[in-house]
């Protein structure tokens, strides 16, 4: 390599550099502008209606020792509906989308019905349920489902049904089973559709649950959540949120590693 | 005379298409019928709209005919069938298969084991001459590389009959004239039999045998000539003066049929 090149690198290097560098002094800066207007206004409200970031700290750091496990316990009974729920929803709306995506006649019987409890709020299906089902886990997690497994279906079907003949007639012509077709052709073709269904559904899954826990019964990181709203204990609420938040993060930083590393080889 | 390899006996199709609230049937063929011997090479070309890639499918078994039938070594098609395989002219690859997991494609649909399997798609990639390109993905490929691998799969199931739709149409000038005359060496080295739909006039005396001219509304055979040029050719074969003279007469019966079909005013 030249020496000019060098210099041209080098250059653009220190440019990249410095422009991370900037990136983080604005991030920085900002987050600690939030965070003071935050402390700041959090003493000068009644604090029945808001807390400042270092007592929500504070309280947070003191539920996660309490001895009594509080929010580990909220957070176990949450994860114990979230993910029997998203993991029924995730299956029967894969099922039921390759359905709806492969026969014409399942798609103009289920269309209506999935069409209608696609665009129902979730919440006004629970008195119903509540009736039906009782108090309980059971409940909650056919509340999770219900909520997420028409994004997955919706998503699942669509993908089926914009499959180009390219992808199905050289199998048929090689003699593909319709089992073979669908497992070896029609769904790594409708991954991309799949995995957004399921983000789209894990979305919903997480806010049916805390919906569900609410309504329901006091239970899991929603019960913490709404018993420490109604005690008004503005510090205390922040804890539940922020864990909620994460797992969110979380999950949905799973599910895109799980994407890219299976889009990888879908660059056209 | 020896019984022909593939027969197709008095071909009707008609297709219909929804217009507005009606639906009209539009006649893609019409009465065709093609004999060819064993390791022959038949070249068909027609103006577009002639039917040519719907006989090739009717041939393959990937579409039914209304009427008449399509006979290989005097038994019924009625599907596709290991005896027949299709180079397509899109290629037909799957992007989330390394070349070759493509190319094992067929075997696997076969239920071949993996290690016979691979060692038959080894062997076939390396006569179309990819070898090293074997853990690439088809977007790593030029379009001439991808139809390579479309032919590869196809030699892969060891068919009698190979059916190529307008195969080297997607690729450049450049690399038609090398894969035409790389398929003509393959043709010399495995005889198998060929039926080779195409638009290109030039392409079809180049590779054939034999070329079927067909006519458009509703497609038809209208000639069938018997090219004899000599064998093995090279580029330098189109220098020759009766190579001209074949290439101009099947312009003329196809300008002839196309002038025709205007005339009649179905062709806009």
């Amino acid at each position: 390599m030249t020496a000019p090149d060098d210099a041209a690198l080098l250059a653009v290097r220190a440019r990249v550099r410095r422009s991370k560098i900037d990136r983080f002094v604005i991030v920085a800066m900002t987050l600690a502008g939030f965070l003071s207007l935050w402390e700041i206004s959090g003493h000068l409200t009644n604090p029945m209606f808001f807390a400042p970031v270092s007592e929500v700290l504070i309280a947070f750091w003191q539920q996660i020792i309490d001895p009594s496990h509080t929010l580990l316990s909220g957070l176990v009974e949450t994860l114990a509906v979230l993910v029997p729920g998203f993991l029924i929803a995730s299956i029967l709306g894969l099922v039921l989308g390759v359905l709806m995506g492969r026969s014409n006649l399942a798609l103009q019987i289920l269309d209506p019905y999935v069409t209608i409890f696609y665009n129902t709020p979730r919440v006004a299906l629970i008195p119903v349920l509540l009736l039906w089902l009782g108090v309980g886990d059971t409940l909650k997690i056919v509340i999770v489902v219900l909520a997420a497994v028409f994004p997955v279906s919706v998503n699942v079907t669509a993908g089926i049904r914009d499959i180009s003949a390219q992808f199905t007639e050289p199998a048929r012509s090689m003699n593909a089973t319709e089992g073979q077709l669908l497992r070896k052709v029609i769904l790594p073709a409708t991954l991309p559709y799949i995995m957004a269904g399921l983000k789209l559904g894990l979305g919903r899954a997480l806010t049916t649950v805390i919906v569900a826990e609410f309504f329901v019964s006091l239970s899991g990181l929603g019960g913490i959540l709404h018993a420490a709203s109604s005690t008004y204990q503005m510090a205390k609420m922040f804890a539940p949120a922020i864990i909620l938040a994460a797992m969110g993060i979380t999950i949905d930083g799973l599910l895109t590693y799980l994407e890219r590393r299976v889009l990888e080889r879908y660059r056209a | 005379m020896t019984a022909p390899k593939l027969s197709v006996e008095d071909i009707h199709k008609t297709f219909f298409k929804p217009v507005k609230n009606d639906v009209i049937g539009v006649p893609a063929l019409n009465g065709v019928s093609l004999s060819v011997t064993q390791g022959d090479f038949v070249s068909v070309i027609g103006p577009s709209g002639c039917g040519k890639s719907t006989l090739l499918r009717i041939v393959d078994g990937l579409i039914q005919p209304d009427q008449g039938r399509v006979l290989v070594d005097g038994r019924v098609v009625a599907g596709p069938g290991p005896d027949r395989a299709v180079v397509f002219q899109y290629f037909g690859l799957y992007p989330w298969r390394s070349v070759l997991r493509n190319v094992e494609f067929g075997l696997e649909l076969k239920g071949m084991s993996q290690q016979q399997r691979r060692e038959i798609a080894l062997a076939t990639i390396a006569q179309v001459g990819l070898r090293g390109f074997e853990n690439h993905f088809p977007h790593e490929l030029s379009g001439g590389m991808r139809q390579r691998v479309g032919f590869a799969r196809a030699l892969s199931l060891d068919p009698e009959i190979i059916l190529m739709d307008e195969p080297f149409s997607s690729v450049d000038e450049q690399t038609r004239e090398l894969l035409q005359e790389q398929l003509l060496e393959l043709w010399r080295e495995t005889r198998k039999t060929v039926l080779f739909v195409t638009h290109s006039i030039d392409e079809a005396v180049y590779v054939a045998n034999r070329v079927v001219v067909m006519a458009a509304r509703p497609g038809r055979i209208v000639e069938d000539i018997t090219i004899d040029l000599p064998r093995p050719r090279t580029s330098s074969v189109r220098a020759l003066p009766r190579f001209g003279e074949i290439r101009s007469h099947a312009w003329e019966i196809l300008k002839r049929c196309i002038r025709e079909a205007t005339e009649l005013g179905s062709l806009p």
